[in-house]
Formats: structure tokens, C-alpha cells, sequence
């Protein structure tokens, strides 16, 4: 057999230190020192639990993503009428034409496509200005009721953004064009709003922008804070007004932080379903995800999947722009970590107007919405706002007689399976999420730099770039037949576990990451010094000193499970249905009370379950990730 | 028992060589420091024997037992050497009480809880620490910390305890009065101690045998006193000592050495007759000393800083290009800027090749 053999010629020893000299050769290894460096490899924890968890994500994350490409290509039984002479699974080019070519394209993809960006675009400079000016204020000024405010700019992140198209919807409604009873508005002032007031682009950038503004803030007030004030007392010194200062020292300064809110915050609310669906779908103005819904909903699944393609391929350009910008930015050390002074800017006389108009602009946006929405469902019939028309039916009515037969929310069975439903989904998602979060934080932490974690990070990462709308469609195509040693899982709740783990994956692998990061090496070492296994290592050190990052992620991800929507909205089946498809569904057949209704629950449900979440864990849910929308 | 042997061992990160063809025996019982600037390769190395790190390439034996042959890929595993590992962290696990952190060892061999309580209620002893049992680390000082960590490491009686860096995050006084008790403990328990530190004089003060490492090369295996006293080479010389060894270029021959833009010409001792040629000339500052008068072992140079430092005053010499630190006792009286005289003790200087760095008078 032959040896490995290095052959040196050096020269060293106890008392002299020549110029070393090294001629080494090494021959090829044996086949038995192959074989006992892979077994040794291969039996490093991380390494196998990566390989594990590979495989895994591959089979969940990644074959999905193939599978819709291939369905674009390939004929759909249903389809065996529209395209003459194909068999069913036949290759065509029929979907791709029809959607990018033939005469539907636009009704089909262009306009869809350009109402996206148009709405994407305009929401994301409006979130962003209104996060600019308030991250500033609260990271670098004296501005008073800091707390308050700085708590409740973070509440539109958490709680449902949907609400907020229904709302909308009471107070600006008018009965002139579209018909249907009029809004609060029209009521209260005899005016009717023109209808692009209450429906399509311009409502939905403003109401997202409510949305997203907490988004950007959060993104931007970690970059202010960091920001060395002593940049700006230079610029006083030299007898600089404030503004000035903000115009031409923080502003250029904060611009690589800002290009990298703006890629982030477009490509979050690329996908975004709720707010297009309730306030541009009636009025056939169309976004890609919207269109998706409803290709879907009309079996066309080939040309649905074209469109979710579209904004997989939007996202991907966006992140690659990101990673540009962040790799620009840090040339950028100004905003340095040590050292760093923070003294406030002050506001001088203007303290308490700005103060009362930042918290009237917060409260407008979170607690004038509910307030809308709680009148609304209060009200017997629609359009007729006196107190008079006032009733509780809609909550607590129990005559199926009255009504149009609808019964109140809290005695409707179906309310409560789907809040069982919702708790349930919300549990399971969160133990599974942050379960599979931890052990790839672990895999991708301890083998950083290998290539082999790198790929996990970045396969983890997909399920971000799917807008939930298509990951419910390619989950809903999956699942009906077997895949591999699963059944075909349709109609089961274990689907909406399934895709709610999957889709939550991205942030549950960055916090496992983060909090594993944190966890010495050192630390496993030392057990293992001792003879301790892997797993009585993880089980006994890791898990107890990442408990808090697993408490963190569990709850993030029960709350945004029982936000989401959009992920849901195709895969629900009537045992299976969750608050917020309900909602979606009483909607979507004019029942507005009862649609108001369950918002204002499913809103109050995450407030108190972030409350409790937060007196429990003492886990800062600001740094979270928003909820399904 | 456990010597340990190095025999050629390689380990390289892409293509930086941090442990260089290192060939090292470390005898049983032994307080053995490796010692160097930091990335020298002295912590891979610890590393390595403690099985934390694989080699790329060579042979460790401890004890006789063959921990890891790349000619094979054979691997003792970490928990199968039977060693301590004190980190410079202390690594001590932060949800567990000083109790639960000491006991652990223990708990993974599955003693019995009497054995177990018996056996971290001697070594708490050991260390004096009894009392602390429920508290957690961190409402622990940063002494108390080290002793737990140390407790752990000794609790199972492993008999070769690695030690890297564990001083490095004591205050000043914490650290002398921490030297002192590890030598101790080393002289009680008898255990085979390899110790890692960049800090000379901590090696100095308590190892048997220190190893000095550069660039993960090894420049030298001696006492303490010969690494003092016969350094391999300019670096060894340059790293260890309180005060910096100055260090003068000059020429040697017929007995004498000579630098003529230092109007410098001294007489070399009778041991030192063989030295020829450029050399460089080392001195401690404590050889050299402040003269009133020139005499023929001495040379003129002008003060250029006086640092008195409590029990001695460093002065600052200056003649020519170099400045020559110069430790005297306290109470000497010069003034900064004044022309003064440097007399050289050359019985103990030494000579090393000014091109290879390599000490000519240990030959």
C-alpha cells in the first residue's frame, strides 16, 4: 500500500533557525486515508447536519422552485381544449405566449406588471420619507414622548395591514360610481369622493405606505443611531441650521443605508396581496400577485405561475442590487461602532408641535383605522352611519332569522375553528420554524466559510424571494399527489403547517444564525473536551444558552402565521380555515360588518399575543419580521 | 505517562502555513510554555494535542498512545485524550451554576452523584473557591472565574492539563498573585502542564521548558534561563526580557569590536576571541551602565530620556543611529541631554550573525 510521504529537508531544531528550505512531496493519498478523512468529515456534527438539513431544503424549497418553471412549460389537463392536439404534460410554449406575446398580454402580464412597480415604487419612497423623518427624530433629537412614540410607530409592523383596505373602504366608499352604499365620509358630508379615492393605485400606496413606514424605520433608526453626532456639532460649530445640517451632513452620509431600506422594503411588498386585492381587484386594477390569485382561481395554473416567476425574477434582480450597495457601503466608515457620541439635536420651540403631530400622524394610522372598522361593525345596515342604526347582531346575534341569515361573530362556529385553526397553525409553524431555525443557525454558524454552509444560507434564503401568493400556489400544485414518501397532503392542516414552516424559513434561519453566533465556540469545546457527545452537548449547552433567540423566533413566527394570508388563501379548505382567509372571505362576499369584525379580532389576538410575548420572553419584537399580508 | 510527542506536524489555512513541520516533545511532568506574538501558531498547536484541531499533516502521540497519524487519518477523538483545556475565555457555560459547571466532566462519565459531589468539593478546595457552589458566572469576578474554569478542568485528574492564554484577562495584581498558585499546583499535582501565553515574562517566571514559536515555526526548546541568556537567534532575543536587548552593529576581529560612526572600540573578552566579521552585538540593559569617565570599555553618547520607574530608572542613550535603553538602580543622576559615557559589560553580551540572526557565541 502505498503511503503518504512528506519529505523534508528543513532546518530546525532547538538552536538554530536557518532559512527554511522545504521540498515537500507528497504523493497521492491512499485509498484508506481517503476513505478515513471523508468518514471523518462526513462525521463532524456540522457537516452532517448540514447534509441533513441540505437534503431537506432541497426537497422542500428547492424542487418547488423547479416545479413551477416546469409547469409554465408543460400542457395542464385542463388546458387539453385550448391547445390542439397536445397530450396532457406535452411541452408547450403556449402559456408563455399567451402571456407574454399574444394579444391578452396585456390584461394578462404588462399592465399587472406595471401596476406593481408603479405601486411598489410609490409606496416605498412615501414609507421611506416618513420613516426618514421619524427615525430621525427619534434617534437624534430631543424630542419628547420618545418612548410612546417610538413603541407605537412599530404597531402597523405588527398588527395586520389589511384592515386598513377595509377601513379605508368605510370612510371614503361614495355610491356614485361604483354603486353600493356610501361611506362615513359621504354620510357625514354629503360629498362623494371620486372613486379613485377609495379604489385602485393611489389608496393602496397610501394605505401600504402605513404599512411599510414602520418597516424603513426600523431599517434606518439602527443606522441613525449609530451615526457620530460630533459629524453634526462640526457642522453647528461652523454656525450650520439644522436643516441644513440634515440636508447636506446626514443625509449624504445615511444614503448607502437608505439605497439598501429602499431594495429592502421594494422587495418585501413586491408580493403584497391583501391591500391590491380589497381595494384594486373590484376595480380591475390588477398587481402580479393579484392576477396570480385569480389565474389561480381559475385553474390557470400555468399562466399564474408566469407571473409569480415574473416576481421571483423582480426580487432576485432587487437583492442583487442590495448586495451591490451593501458591498459599496462599507467603504462608508463614518458610521463607526466605537467611540461613537450620541447627543441630541434640539428642537428647540418646535419640541411639543412636532411631538403632537407625529403622535396625531400614529395614531391616525393605527387606532383612527380600528376605531372605523369597530363603527362599521356595529352598524345594522350598511351606509346608514346614525347611532340608531347601531347593533351588536354582528358580535353576539344568534337569530338566523335576521340579517341575511348571518349569526355574530362570537357564537359562529365557524369563527371559532377557525381561531382554533389559527392558535393551532400559529403553535405548530412556530415550534417548527424555530426548531429547523436553531439547528440550520447551528449548521451555518459553525461551518461558515465552508462551501457547503454558504449553500444552506442561501437555500435557506429562497423561500424569501416567492412572494407567499405563489408559494400557496406551487404548495397547492405539490400536494396533490405524493411527493416522494409524503402523501399527497391536500385539504390536510399539515399543508398549512408545511408551507407556513417553509415560508417562515429566511427569518427563522437568520435569527437561529444570529443567536448561534453568539454561542462561543468555545463553549461546545469545552464539553467536548470532556467526552461529552454532540447531542448531550446541544442538548445540555447550545439549546439552554439559545433559548431566548428560540423563544424570540417561535413567537415572531406565531404572530405572523396568524396574520397570514396570502399563503393560505389557496390551500385553505373549510376544515382548515384560518381568521384571516375568513375575513378575506366575508369580504370578498360583501359582508362588511362581519369582515370588520374578525379584523378588529385577529388585530387585537396579535396585540395580545405580542404583549404577553414580550412580558414573557422579554424578547424585543421590533427587531422582527413583519406579518403575512 | 503522558509525554507528548510532535513529530512534523503541518496545519495549514489555505495556503498560510500556521504550524510549520513542527517537531516538539514535551517531557512528562513538565510546566511546558510555547510562547510567541500572536498567529505564531503556539494556540493551533495547543489545539491540535488537545484534538480540537486536526493537523494537516504528522503525528501526535500522548503518552505513547497515537492521538493522530495523517499517514492513516487515524483521530482520537477530544474526550478520549484524557486532558484539561482551560480557555482563554474560561469558556465557562453560562447557564449553569459554578456547581453544575465543574460537575459536568463528571456527569459525562456518569459517576455517581456521591463520587461526583466528593470529587468537585475537593477540587473547589483545591482552588478556593469552596462556597461559591450555586452561584452562576457570571455574578463571579474575573479571579473567581478562572478558578472555576480551572476547577473544571481539573476535576476529572486528568494528568495533562493545556492551558491557553488563561492569565490574559486578570488585572495586573490578580495575575502575579495567579502565577504564583499555578506553579504551585503544578509542583502538587504533578501534571504534565502545556501553557500558552504571549506574555514572556509569565512564561519565564513559571515554566520548566519554554518553546518559542514565530510565524508557526519553532525558534527555540530551553529552560527559561537559557532562553535569557543563550537566545537561538535575534528573535528570541528581541521577544524576551522586560526591557528590549539592544542590539549594534559592528565589526569583530583581533579581539576587538568595532563601529566607527559610533567612535565605538571595545575589547572583546577572552570567550569571545572567536568572533570575526559583521556581527551584531546584544546587550541587555542591564549589563550596561552610566559612567562618569570614558575608560576602554566604554562609549560616549548624550542622554536623550530618563525614566525613573520606582526601584530602577531607565535611561535612553543615544549615540549615533541607536538609542541605548540602560537600566540602573534608582538614585543615579543624569540630566536629558547631557554627554555621558556607556559602559558595556561584554561578558555577557552576545553575538549573533547580523544576516542569518542566528547566535554565534552558543556554538
Amino acid at each position: 500500500m502505498e503511503q503518504t510521504t512528506v519529505t523534508l529537508l528543513r532546518n530546525q531544531g532547538s538552536d538554530t533557525m536557518g532559512a527554511p528550505v522545504a521540498e515537500t512531496q507528497v504523493h497521492a493519498p491512499s485509498l484508506r486515508v481517503r476513505v478515513n478523512k471523508f468518514a471523518d468529515w462526513i462525521k463532524t456534527p456540522h457537516v452532517m447536519l448540514s447534509i441533513i438539513l441540505m437534503l431537506t431544503l432541497m426537497y422542500f424549497v428547492l424542487s418547488p422552485f423547479v416545479q413551477i418553471v416546469k409547469t409554465t412549460f408543460l400542457t395542464q389537463r385542463v388546458d387539453l381544449r385550448r391547445i390542439p392536439g397536445a397530450r396532457e404534460g406535452d411541452f408547450t410554449l403556449f402559456y408563455w405566449h399567451r402571456t407574454i406575446v399574444s394579444a391578452m398580454r396585456k390584461n394578462l402580464f404588462f399592465e399587472p406588471l406595471r401596476n406593481t412597480l408603479v405601486v411598489t415604487a410609490g409606496f416605498t419612497v412615501l414609507a421611506l420619507t416618513i420613516g426618514i423623518v421619524l427615525s430621525y427624530l427619534v434617534a437624534r433629537t430631543d424630542l419628547p414622548f420618545k418612548k410612546f412614540i417610538a413603541s407605537a410607530a412599530i404597531v402597523p409592523y405588527i398588527i395586520p395591514s389589511w384592515p386598513l383596505a377595509l377601513a379605508w373602504l368605510t370612510l371614503t366608499r361614495s355610491d356614485a360610481g361604483s354603486g353600493g352604499s356610501p361611506g362615513m365620509f359621504q354620510y357625514l358630508t354629503g360629498i362623494a369622493l371620486p372613486e379613485w379615492v377609495a379604489y385602485g393605485p393611489f389608496p393602496i400606496i397610501m394605505l401600504l405606505s402605513l404599512k411599510y413606514y414602520a418597516y424603513t424605520y426600523l431599517l434606518l433608526s439602527a443606522a441613525f443611531s449609530t451615526l457620530d453626532s460630533q459629524l453634526e456639532e462640526s457642522a453647528v460649530l461652523h454656525g450650520a441650521n439644522r436643516l441644513t445640517i440634515f440636508r447636506r451632513i446626514v443625509l449624504p452620509i445615511m444614503i448607502p443605508a437608505l439605497g439598501s431600506a429602499f431594495i429592502l422594503t421594494f422587495s418585501k411588498g413586491l408580493g403584497t396581496f391583501g391591500i391590491p386585492s380589497f381595494l384594486g381587484v373590484p376595480r380591475r386594477y390588477y398587481t402580479l400577485s393579484t392576477i396570480l390569485y385569480s389565474q389561480m382561481q381559475n385553474r390557470r395554473t400555468a399562466e399564474g405561475f408566469i407571473a409569480a416567476i415574473a416576481m421571483v425574477i423582480l426580487a432576485l434582480v432587487l437583492i442583487y442590487i442590495n448586495s451591490r450597495i451593501i458591498g459599496a457601503r462599507k467603504q462608508f466608515t463614518t458610521v463607526s461602532g466605537k467611540g461613537t457620541k450620541r447627543n441630541l439635536a434640539s428642537l428647540g420651540k418646535w419640541r411639543y408641535p412636532v411631538a403632537i403631530a407625529v403622535i396625531v400622524f400614529l395614531l391616525s394610522a393605527s387606532v383612527l383605522p380600528m376605531g372605523l372598522l369597530l363603527y362599521q361593525s356595529l352598524m345594522a345596515r350598511m351606509g346608514d352611519y346614525s347611532l340608531s342604526n347601531l347593533t351588536l347582531h354582528y358580535w353576539i346575534g344568534t337569530d338566523p332569522t335576521v340579517r341575511e341569515g348571518h349569526i355574530g361573530l362570537l357564537v359562529n362556529p365557524r369563527v371559532w375553528t377557525a381561531a382554533k385553526n389559527t392558535l393551532m397553525l400559529g403553535t405548530l409553524t412556530g415550534i417548527g420554524s424555530a426548531l429547523l431555525g436553531i439547528l440550520l443557525g447551528y449548521a451555518i454558524s459553525r461551518g461558515r466559510g465552508t462551501k457547503l454552509a454558504l449553500s444552506l444560507d442561501q437555500l435557506s434564503f429562497l423561500p424569501f424571494l416567492i412572494p407567499d401568493i405563489a408559494f400557496g400556489a406551487i404548495y397547492l400544485t405539490m400536494s396533490a399527489r405524493p411527493m416522494g414518501p409524503i402523501p399527497p397532503l391536500y385539504g390536510t392542516f399539515a399543508l398549512l403547517v408545511l408551507v407556513s414552516t417553509v415560508s417562515r424559513l429566511p427569518n427563522a434561519t437568520r435569527s437561529g444564525t444570529s443567536s448561534m453566533m453568539q454561542v462561543s465556540m468555545e463553549l461546545e469545546e469545552a464539553a467536548y473536551v470532556h467526552g461529552s457527545s454532540w447531542f448531550n452537548t446541544f442538548r445540555r449547552i447550545m439549546l439552554p444558552l439559545t433559548k431566548n433567540g428560540f423563544m424570540a423566533g417561535f413567537v415572531l413566527t406565531f404572530i405572523g402565521t396568524m396574520t397570514a394570508l396570502s399563503l393560505i388563501i389557496l390551500l385553505y379548505t373549510p376544515s382548515t380555515v384560518i381568521l384571516p382567509v375568513l375575513t378575506f372571505e366575508y369580504a370578498n362576499r360583501e359582508l362588511r360588518q362581519l369582515s370588520d369584525g374578525m379584523s378588529l379580532l385577529i388585530t387585537l389576538l396579535v396585540i395580545v399575543g405580542t404583549y404577553v410575548a414580550r412580558k414573557l420572553t422579554g424578547t424585543d419584537l421590533s427587531q422582527g419580521f413583519g406579518g403575512g399580508n | 505517562m503522558p509525554e507528548i510527542v510532535l513529530k512534523d506536524v503541518v496545519r495549514t489555512y489555505g495556503s498560510v502555513y500556521a504550524v510549520d513541520h513542527l517537531d516538539l516533545v514535551i517531557p512528562d511532568g513538565s510546566f511546558f510554555t510555547l510562547l510567541g506574538p500572536s498567529g505564531c501558531g503556539k494556540t493551533t498547536t495547543l489545539r491540535m494535542i488537545a484534538g480540537l484541531e486536526k493537523p494537516t499533516e504528522g503525528l501526535i502521540t500522548i503518552g505513547g498512545t497515537t492521538v493522530f497519524d495523517s499517514s492513516s487519518w487515524t483521530i482520537v477523538p477530544p474526550g478520549k485524550r484524557n486532558v484539561g483545556l482551560v480557555f482563554q475565555s474560561y469558556a465557562l457555560w453560562p447557564h449553569m451554576t459554578v456547581w453544575e459547571n465543574i460537575s459536568f466532566p463528571l456527569s459525562v462519565k456518569k459517576l455517581p452523584m456521591e463520587e461526583m459531589k466528593a470529587k468537585v468539593d475537593a477540587v473547589m478546595q483545591q482552588v478556593q473557591i469552596t462556597g461559591l457552589d450555586k452561584r452562576y458566572p457570571h455574578e463571579l469576578s474575573g479571579g473567581q472565574q478562572q478558578r472555576v474554569a480551572l476547577a473544571r478542568e481539573l476535576v476529572t485528574g486528568a494528568s495533562l492539563l493545556l492551558m491557553d492564554e488563561p492569565l490574559s484577562n486578570l488585572d495586573a495584581k490578580l495575575r502575579i498573585e495567579m502565577r504564583a498558585e499555578l506553579k504551585k499546583l503544578h509542583r502538587e499535582t504533578g501534571q504534565t502542564i502545556v501553557y500558552v501565553t504571549h506574555d514572556q515574562l509569565e512564561a519565564m517566571t513559571m515554566s520548566t521548558h519554554i518553546a518559542i514559536m514565530k510565524d508557526g515555526l519553532l525558534h527555540q526548546v530551553s529552560s527559561p534561563d537559557d532562553i535569557y541568556c543563550k537566545p537561538a537567534n535575534i528573535f528570541v532575543a528581541e521577544f524576551v526580557g522586560g526591557l528590549p536587548i539592544n542590539l549594534i552593529e559592528v565589526n569583530a576581529g583581533d579581539g576587538l569590536i568595532e563601529n566607527e560612526q559610533l567612535r565605538m572600540r571595545l575589547e572583546l573578552p577572552s570567550i569571545y576571541r572567536t568572533v570575526k566579521g559583521k556581527v551584531t552585538l546584544g546587550i541587555r540593559p542591564e549589563e550596561l551602565r552610566i559612567a562618569g569617565e570614558p575608560s576602554r570599555t566604554t562609549v560616549k553618547g548624550i542622554v536623550d530620556s530618563v525614566l525613573p520607574a520606582g526601584s530602577e530608572v531607565l535611561i535612553r542613550v543615544r549615540i549615533g543611529r541607536y538609542g541605548l535603553n540602560i537600566k540602573e538602580p534608582r538614585g543615579i543622576e543624569v540630566d536629558m541631554g547631557q554627554e555621558t559615557y556607556v559602559d558595556f559589560n561584554l561578558e555577557e553580551a552576545i553575538f549573533f550573525d547580523t544576516d542569518s540572526g542566528v547566535n554565534l557565541s552558543a556554538r
